[in-house]
């Protein structure tokens, strides 16, 4: 069969104005195609946990893959740089976590500032805890501080590395008690404990699910966690505020698209995160990973990121990060 | 051995022995080979995608999927390490330098075969390690601070830089420039930002898959392109039978032993991996000189670097299985599919949950045989790819690095990364720099430096605790003498 040329242009047209017609309503559709959610950490990290279980529910409530993808590199700065090259249409999200997100910018130029993105719904909180080796004299807070009060920076502590919310944290701490320490970096959570296993340092300050096996098997002691109130895994160790020090300090992880999304997708996303993340399945895995699930709508979410760089700012510039 | 009890060695055999754990464990290596295969995914991609397909499973299954992408996954880089020059994997890289120069001359079948084998025994010996020591070891990997390790990353780039072929000095300019390349990005000590040109994209410093995939495949592809004469005239591949592979192992059994034996000891000590294992022990290697390995390729390296490599495997599960701290990359994503199956992974694992600590040996052993099944049963075909005119293989290897270097973050950043590097890598072999040292410096490099630094600060800035530790001392003490050898060595010829 042969179409005439009169007849193929209009056709041509029509379908053009279909096509548009189609686009249209496009977000209404959203999700049409798979959607990528960029980790800026890399695998194995509990931030990739939290969206490798977030990724798997979404799939399931929206019928498209969502992808993690992670880009790690500069304590999260490569990742969240590259997320927000992506276009802001929903189907790049970002899984943001603490220091990347509100302390980076803050630093030097990573290629984002916080406000280039949108939360969508904080997740999940990671508590804080202090740990020593085995061995060592410090039974409490107390203890630490008052080693460091008599030898000003012989105290020596490790974090998963500099510019990490937990080093920010601990900073925050010394000043407040007038103390100086050393801080070494641990390249991680995991390498900061053998820092810490290894005699090293003195004591390690990073999220307390890290310590459950060792502290079990006898070879750490955790003598103070961050948190307003205990924490179900370790029920007798004695927060920072039953020891006397006003003192709580969480990595949060949270999901976010890029600014520019149209808000009708973004209130789409937001509606199916908070489906999602409260169901019974989400909070059983989480459990397992000992995550304390700490769902914030987008709202909440912003108002805490907003809180941390005002937060951040501050500390920054005493421990010589900002110039 | 005397933690595991008669009894759990038996559940543990019926419960690997259906054959569906056995055929999982057939699909692991099966996916490992082509994650460790394909450049630009490794090994842990592998494993950290197939994670969430073992929500549901039981810990057989979940275990025999993901140690089986892990132990086919760390093998399979060196099929295109020894065949294009294109380290499918880091790990893989230090085999690409013997292994490749041996396919040029026809024996692709005997680099290979050797390859092969050589991950088996490595895989082997881990294994046993892995059994019966776990818990001793990782005591001992605790007495590594920042100081031993500062060592050991100054001894490994020592001897890679002067074995390396060439003048030590070259040698060490080479790795000089590595080690510069990687400084850039984000100072792991003080956290301030150098050297990233105001490029955001290289805050997370140089990455090194894109850098190995230049200094390796790329600036062979344009030596290649260079020389157009020598290009048809490739001999014609030699099959090689069993015996003559096997006599190689005979010739070299204190170097495979010593080989397996660097590679479980590095995958021990957490933050370090198959790459840095592959090379420390390539240069161990590489001491005793052998008459025409410039040209005619050594099998010796292989070997080295081949054992080494996947003898990481049972070394890294031993800090994992023990402390529950990763020794490698791979075992860091297999913490979250041990938290799912509701383990956690600590010093209680071994005495509390012995029954489950055999189903891991066994499965480790059962993917290390089908590696060696299907590893010798290619072995024979894979050659035919050098049968490829240059004009159709030579672009096809560009198609594969491209996308190789895409495939790592599916950024475009790293693939003009890649073609930067490539240039300038040829450029140095033109100049007569070796390649290895440079790929080592960036790898070691910021090993080194953050250490010495951390070392330092912790010591108050006392830098005698670099002579008064012991195993510190020692490795120092080591690199030393490996200069002042080499350079006699060089005066003398």
């Amino acid at each position: 069969m042969k179409l005439s040329l009169s007849l193929t242009r209009p056709l041509a047209v029509a379908a053009g104005i279909a096509a548009v017609a189609v686009a249209a309503p496009a977000v209404a559709e959203y999700p049409e195609k798979p959607v990528r959610i960029v980790v800026p950490f890399g695998a194995g990290d509990s931030l990739d946990g939290t969206a490798r279980v977030i990724a798997e529910q979404l799939k399931k409530a929206l019928k498209v893959p969502f992808v993690v993808q992670n880009i790690p590199g500069a304590g999260g700065g490569k990742g969240t740089a590259e997320a927000n090259k992506a276009k802001g249409d929903g189907y790049t999200l970002l899984m943001g976590s603490t220091g990347a997100l509100t302390a980076r910018p803050l630093i030097s130029k990573p290629g984002y500032v916080t406000s280039d993105f949108v939360p969508l719904a904080q997740l999940v909180e990671v508590p804080i805890g202090l740990a020593v080796k085995a061995d060592s004299p410090f039974k409490s807070v107390k203890d630490i501080v008052a080693a460091a009060k008599a030898k000003p920076g012989g105290i020596k502590y490790a974090t998963p590395g500099p510019g990490a919310t937990q080093h920010i944290n601990m900073e925050i701490f010394a000043k407040a008690q007038g103390i100086g320490m050393k801080h070494i970096g641990g390249r991680g959570g995991k390498g900061a404990i053998t820092k810490t296993l290894s005699g090293e340092v003195d004591f390690v300050f990073v999220g307390a699910p890290n310590y459950t096996g060792l502290a079990k098997g006898g070879k750490l002691r955790v003598i103070g966690i961050a948190a307003g109130k205990r924490v179900p895994y370790f029920p007798n160790v004695p927060t920072f505020k039953e020891q006397g020090y006003d003192f709580t300090v969480a990595v949060w992880f949270g999901l976010l698209t890029r600014k520019g999304t149209p808000a009708a997708v973004v209130g789409k996303l937001r509606a199916v995160v908070k489906t999602v993340a409260n169901q019974a399945s989400t909070s059983a895995l989480y459990k397992k990973f000992n995550f304390n699930e700490a769902f914030l709508d987008g709202e909440g979410f912003q108002k805490r990121i907003d809180a941390n760089v005002a937060k951040h700012q501050v500390v920054l510039k005493d421990i010589g990060l900002i110039k | 051995m005397d933690l595991i009890p008669f009894s759990a060695i038996g559940a543990a055999l019926g419960a690997i022995a259906d054959p569906m754990i056995l055929l999982w464990i057939l699909i692991g290596v099966v996916v490992g080979l082509i994650f460790g295969a394909a450049p630009g995914l490794t090994a842990t991609a592998g494993v950290a995608i197939a994670t969430p397909l073992t929500f549901g499973a039981s810990f057989e299954v979940a275990m025999a999927l993901l140690l089986g992408i892990y132990c086919g996954g760390y093998f399979a880089g060196s099929i295109p390490a020894i065949l294009i020059n294109t380290p499918g994997a880091p790990g893989n890289a230090a085999t690409a330098l013997d292994g490749y120069r041996m396919a040029r001359r026809g024996k692709a079948d005997l680099a290979l075969s050797l390859s092969v084998i050589s991950s088996f025994i490595g895989g082997f010996v881990s294994i046993l390690v892995l059994m019966l020591a776990a818990p001793r070891l990782a005591d001992f990997a605790l007495e590594f601070t920042s100081v031993e390790y500062f060592a050991l990353g100054t001894f490994g780039l020592v001897c890679v830089a002067a074995v390396s072929g060439g003048s030590l000095l070259k040698g060490m300019i080479a790795a000089a420039l590595g080690m510069l390349l990687g400084c850039s990005g984000i100072d792991p000590v003080g956290g301030m930002t150098r050297l990233t040109f105001g490029d955001p994209n290289l805050l997370g410093g140089v990455p090194l898959m894109p850098a190995l995939i230049a200094f390796f495949a790329v600036s062979e592809m344009l030596v290649q392109a260079a020389r157009k004469d020598s290009l048809a005239t490739l001999p014609a591949q030699r099959r090689v039978g069993m015996g003559e592979v096997l006599s190689h192992y005979l010739r070299n059994k204190w170097l495979t032993i010593r080989s397996a034996f660097i590679g479980t000891g590095i995958g021990i000590l957490p933050g370090t991996g198959p790459t840095i294992a592959a090379w420390i022990s390539y240069g161990e290697s590489a001491r005793k000189k052998v008459p025409n390995a410039e040209e005619e390729g050594d099998p010796r390296g292989v070997i080295a670097a081949e054992t080494a490599n996947n003898a990481v495997t049972g070394g890294a599960l031993i800090p994992l299985l023990t402390l529950g701290i990763p020794g490698d990359t791979v075992t860091a994503v297999l913490i979250g599919a041990l938290l799912i199956q509701g383990i956690d992974p600590g010093p209680f694992f071994i005495a509390e949950k012995s029954d489950l600590f055999v189903q891991i040996l066994l499965i480790l052993l059962f993917a290390n045989l089908c590696i060696l099944v299907i590893g010798l049963g290619t072995r024979r075909w894979l050659p035919a790819i050098l049968k490829l005119p240059p004009r159709i293989l030579i672009p096809i290897i560009g198609v594969l690095c491209a996308t190789g270097a895409f495939a790592i973050n599916n950024t475009t950043f790293e693939v003009g990364l890649m073609a930067v590097l490539g240039l300038g890598g040829y450029v140095l072999i033109r100049f007569g720099f070796p390649m290895a040292p440079v790929v080592l410096g960036l790898v070691l490099g910021p090993m080194i430096e953050t250490n010495l630094r951390n070392a330092l600060t912790a010591n108050d800035m006392d830098a005698t605790v670099f002579l008064t530790r012991p195993i510190g001392a020692l490795l120092l003490a080591a690199a030393v003498f490996t200069i002042v050898w080499t350079w006699r060595r060089h005066r003398a010829s």
